[in-house]
C-alpha cells in the first residue's frame, strides 16, 4: 500500500473523525473539546519522534501532495516561556502550553490562574531571586510587557499555576536576561561627579536628560 | 591622514523583494528608486572626484539582501524596463506640458537623468554598479562593510548563538560574491548592539563596529573621550560612536539641512496625483501608485517663493549647507583636539543611504560638495573608518551600553504591539533549524536542497524590515505575508524531514523565487562544539 506523508498539510485535509481516529492509532488520548489545531500538533509532534532515526538516515521522497500550510500554527504544543529585551526598562514575555498539560490544568476544579513571576536576580548570572513580584494572566494570554524594577541586572520570569488551597506550580523558566546597567548610574538632577570635557563636548549632558525623561526606570 | 577626521558611513540596505510572477508590482521599485537617486549618481560623483583628483572617503555597509537584487538579472531587466517606460512618459510629458515651461525644464530633468542612468546602467556598468564600488574599494576611496544576511536585529538573538553566527557567516559568504575587498568593519544592522556581541565580531576577524552615540557615552566605564575616538572594548574590539547630533542635522525632520525649503519635494510626485489613465504608459496604478522621478515642486508651501522647483537655487543651497556642516565638525574637532594637546581626534556619520538621493534628492550632491569643500580646507578632511582606528589615544577598555540607533535608542521599533505576534515563529523556527542542523550534518541531494531553503527562508523572516513595516498600516499587509511566507516555507521543510516526503515542484519554485545565497550551507546554524 502506497504510505501517505504525514504532513501537517495532510492532516489539515483529514475530518475531524478521522483525525482523532488517527490520534488515538499514536496513542493519544483526545480530550473532549479540544481543536483540530492541538491534535494536529499533538500528532505530528509523536510521529516526529517516532520518526526521527528513520528520517535522519532515509532520503526525502517526492510527493505531489501541497506543501504548504494555509495559516501559520496557532501553538507549537510546548510549555516554555521566553524574554526578550525591549529597552532598559521593559521586557518582552511569551509563552506557550503542551495541550495536554493546559488541558489538565484548566480543566481541574481547584485551578485559579496562572501568573508571571518577574525575579531580579544579583549581580550573577544563575544567582538566586533577590526580588519578584507577580502577574496575573488570563488563560488565552500568551505575552506580556513586563517592567524590570529599579536596579535589576538580571532577570529571569517564570510561569506559574496557582490552584486553590495548593502550593503554586512552576510550569516553566525563562532564560536569562543581563539587564544594562551603566557608568552614567546618577539621574541628572543628582549631579554627584565631573563629567569629562570630552564627552560633554560628544553631548553627554543633553544625552543623559533625554534618555532620563524616556527610560528612568534604567537609572539606578 | 589629519588629525582631524570625519567619518561618512552609509548603510546600504533594502530588504529582498523579488516578485518573478508579478512584473510592475511596487515593492520592487525600492530598488529602482534606489538605483536612479542613489547609486548611480553616487558612482557619476565618484568618478568626478577621483577624476579631477579629489580626495573622498566614504564607508558603505551594503547588506547582501541589496547585493543579491543589485545582481539578479530580473531585476536589472526590470530596471531597465523601469527606465524605458520613464523615457517614454517622459517625451509625453513634454507635450502635455507644453505651455507650461517651467514644469517643462523639469520634465527634461528627469528624461535627462532617466536616459544618463540607462547609459551608465547598460554601457559603463553593465548592470552591475557593485562591480564599480569593489573598484573604488580597491583605490582606497571607499571601505566596504560587511553585515548581516538579512539585516537582523542581533540583541534578539543574543541566546542563540547559532543564529548568529549564521546571520554573520552568510552575510561574509556573500560580501565575498559580491566584493574582493577584505572587510575589517561590521555593521551591526540598526546598529543594535548587545553585551557580548563585539566577542562574536572579533572571532570572525572584524577588527570595529558602529554604535550609535549612548551605546558610548553610557559605557562602563565611561569613555572618556567621548564621541571624538574610538573606544576599545575588553577584547580590544575598537567600536566608533555615531555622533547623532551631527547626523540629526543632515536628516532631522525639521530644521535639518535636507529639509530646506528649497530642495524638491521628494514627495510631491506626479505617481500619486496623476490620473490612472495618464500613468497607464508608466505603471499599472492597480498594482499601487508609486514614485515616478517626475515631480516639479520644492518643499517649500511659501506662496511668496517660486511655485516650481529652482534647480540653481538647490545647488547654492548644497554649496551652503555643506560648508556650513564642515565649519560645525571642524570647529568642535579643534575644541576636543586643545583638550588632547594635538592628539587625533574624529567625529563619526552614518546614515542610512536612501537619505541621500531617494529622500533627499540632493543629498548625492551635497556629499560630493562635502569632500570638495574638506579639500580646500586644512582644519578637517575626511577618513576611512579603519584608518581613525589604527591611531589608539587611549588605553582604556570598555563594556559599551546596549543600544540601537532607532529613535527610542533600543528596541521599540522592532518590538511593540503592532508586530510581537512575530517573535514566537522566529524564536521557534531558529531553534528548530538549529535542530535541524545537527541532526542532519553531512546530508546531500534533495535533503540538503531542502535544509538550504529552510534555512533561506529562516533568514529571510529574521529581517527585521517586516517587523518594522508592521508599524506601517499601508505596508503591514505585505510585511505580514513575506513574514508568514518564509515561517510557512520553513514549517513545510521542517515537516517534510519528519514525514521523509516533500514536493520537488514546491522545492524548486519556492528557490526560483528566493534565489538569494546561492551558496547557502544550512550547517552554519550548526552548534559549536
Amino acid at each position: 500500500m502506497e504510505q501517505t506523508p504525514l504532513s501537517r498539510a495532510y492532516l489539515e485535509s483529514l475530518s475531524t473523525s478521522d483525525l482523532v481516529s488517527l490520534a488515538e492509532e499514536y496513542g493519544i488520548d483526545v480530550p473532549e473539546g479540544l481543536n483540530r489545531r492541538f491534535i494536529i500538533g499533538e500528532v505530528l509532534e509523536i510521529a516526529a519522534e517516532d520518526n526521527k532515526i528513520a528520517a535522519e538516515t532515509a532520503s526525502l521522497v517526492d510527493t505531489d501532495i501541497p506543501a504548504s500550510p494555509e495559516v501559520l500554527p496557532e501553538t507549537y504544543n510546548e510549555t516554555a516561556i521566553t524574554v526578550l529585551m525591549r529597552d532598559p526598562g521593559w521586557v518582552f514575555v511569551f509563552w506557550d502550553f503542551h495541550s495536554n498539560l493546559y488541558s489538565a490544568l484548566t480543566g481541574n476544579h481547584k485551578f485559579e490562574s496562572f501568573f508571571l513571576r518577574v525575579n531580579s536576580q544579583g549581580t550573577q548570572k544563575d544567582s538566586a531571586s533577590v526580588d519578584y513580584y507577580d502577574i496575573d494572566v488570563g488563560i488565552r494570554d500568551r505575552k506580556w510587557y513586563a517592567h524590570l524594577p529599579v536596579g535589576t541586572q538580571w532577570c529571569r520570569v517564570d510561569l506559574y499555576t496557582r490552584n486553590s488551597q495548593e502550593k503554586e506550580q512552576l510550569l516553566a523558566k525563562s532564560q536569562e536576561l543581563c539587564v544594562p546597567c551603566s557608568g552614567f548610574a546618577e539621574a541628572p538632577h543628582e549631579e554627584k561627579r565631573k563629567v569629562p570635557p570630552l564627552l560633554e563636548l560628544s553631548g553627554f549632558t543633553e544625552l543623559r536628560k533625554s534618555h532620563f525623561r524616556n527610560h528612568r526606570q534604567s537609572f539606578m | 591622514m589629519s588629525d582631524s577626521n570625519l567619518v561618512f558611513v552609509l548603510d546600504a540596505h533594502l530588504p529582498f523583494v523579488r516578485h518573478p510572477d508579478v512584473p510592475g508590482c511596487v515593492e520592487e521599485t525600492a530598488l529602482f528608486t534606489s538605483l536612479s537617486y542613489t547609486w548611480l549618481p553616487l558612482l557619476r560623483s565618484c568618478t568626478s572626484l577621483e577624476t579631477e583628483g579629489v580626495p573622498f572617503k566614504l564607508g558603505i555597509a551594503f547588506s547582501p539582501t541589496l547585493c543579491e537584487m543589485l545582481s539578479d538579472p530580473l531585476l536589472q531587466e526590470r530596471y531597465i524596463d523601469t527606465l524605458d517606460r520613464t523615457i517614454g512618459f517622459g517625451l509625453s510629458e513634454l507635450d502635455r506640458c507644453a505651455d507650461m515651461p517651467e514644469a517643462r525644464e523639469m520634465i527634461k530633468l528627469q528624461l535627462d537623468l532617466a536616459q544618463l542612468n540607462r547609459r551608465d546602467f547598460v554601457e559603463i556598468y553593465e548592470k552591475n554598479v557593485l562591480k564599480k564600488f569593489d573598484y573604488f574599494a580597491n583605490r582606497g576611496y571607499i571601505e566596504l562593510l560587511a553585515t548581516t544576511a538579512t539585516s537582523c536585529y542581533l540583541p534578539f538573538y543574543n541566546d542563540i548563538p547559532e543564529a548568529i553566527n549564521a546571520q554573520i557567516e552568510t552575510g561574509l559568504l556573500s560580501f565575498r560574491e559580491h566584493f574582493t575587498a577584505v572587510p575589517t568593519g561590521f555593521w551591526l544592522p540598526a546598529m543594535g548592539y548587545s553585551s557580548g556581541i563585539e566577542e562574536v565580531l572579533k572571532s570572525y576577524g572584524f577588527q570595529y563596529t558602529l554604535l550609535e552615540s549612548h551605546g558610548l557615552m553610557f559605557s562602563a566605564p565611561q569613555a572618556d573621550l567621548g564621541l571624538f575616538s574610538p573606544a576599545w572594548c575588553r577584547n580590544n574590539f575598537a567600536v566608533l560612536g555615531r555622533d547623532k547630533s551631527a547626523c540629526q542635522e543632515i536628516a532631522g525632520e525639521e530644521n535639518s539641512f535636507s529639509a530646506n525649503s528649497v530642495y524638491l519635494d521628494v514627495d510631491r510626485d506626479i505617481g500619486f496625483e496623476l490620473s490612472e489613465e495618464t500613468l497607464a504608459p508608466l505603471f499599472d496604478v492597480q498594482l499601487g501608485r508609486r514614485i515616478t522621478g517626475f515631480r516639479y515642486w520644492p518643499r517649500s508651501r511659501d506662496s511668496s517663493s517660486s511655485k516650481w522647483y529652482q534647480i540653481s537655487k538647490a545647488h547654492e543651497q548644497v554649496c551652503l549647507d555643506a560648508s556650513a556642516f564642515l565649519d560645525r565638525r571642524a570647529e568642535a574637532l579643534a575644541k576636543a583636539s586643545s583638550f588632547l594637546e594635538g592628539a587625533p581626534v574624529s567625529l563619526v556619520c552614518a546614515l542610512p543611504s536612501e537619505m541621500f538621493g531617494s529622500e533627499w534628492y540632493e543629498g548625492v550632491s551635497w556629499l560630493e560638495q562635502l569632500f570638495r569643500a574638506a579639500a580646500e580646507r586644512q582644519d578637517v578632511s575626511f577618513a576611512l573608518p579603519s584608518s581613525v582606528i589604527r591611531s589608539r589615544v587611549s588605553e582604556k577598555k570598555i563594556d559599551p551600553y546596549p543600544s540601537s540607533w532607532f529613535p527610542s535608542g533600543y528596541a521599540e521599533e522592532v518590538l511593540n504591539s503592532t508586530n510581537d505576534w512575530m517573535y514566537p515563529y522566529i524564536q521557534k523556527a531558529t531553534r528548530r533549524m538549529i535542530d535541524l542542523a545537527e541532526r542532519f550534518p553531512d546530508d546531500t541531494g534533495l535533503k540538503e536542497r531542502a535544509l538550504n531553503m529552510a534555512a533561506r527562508e529562516l533568514l529571510l523572516a529574521q529581517t527585521m524590515d517586516w517587523y518594522m513595516l508592521m508599524n506601517d498600516s499601508a505596508k503591514s499587509d505585505y510585511a505580514r505575508s513575506r513574514f508568514e511566507e518564509s515561517v510557512r516555507a520553513f514549517t513545510v521543510v521542517y515537516e517534510s524531514l519528519g514525514s521523509n516526503f516533500i514536493s520537488t515542484e514546491w522545492l524548486t519554485n519556492t528557490e526560483k523565487k528566493h534565489n538569494l545565497f546561492h551558496s547557502m550551507n544550512y550547517r552554519v546554524f550548526s552548534r559549536r562544539k
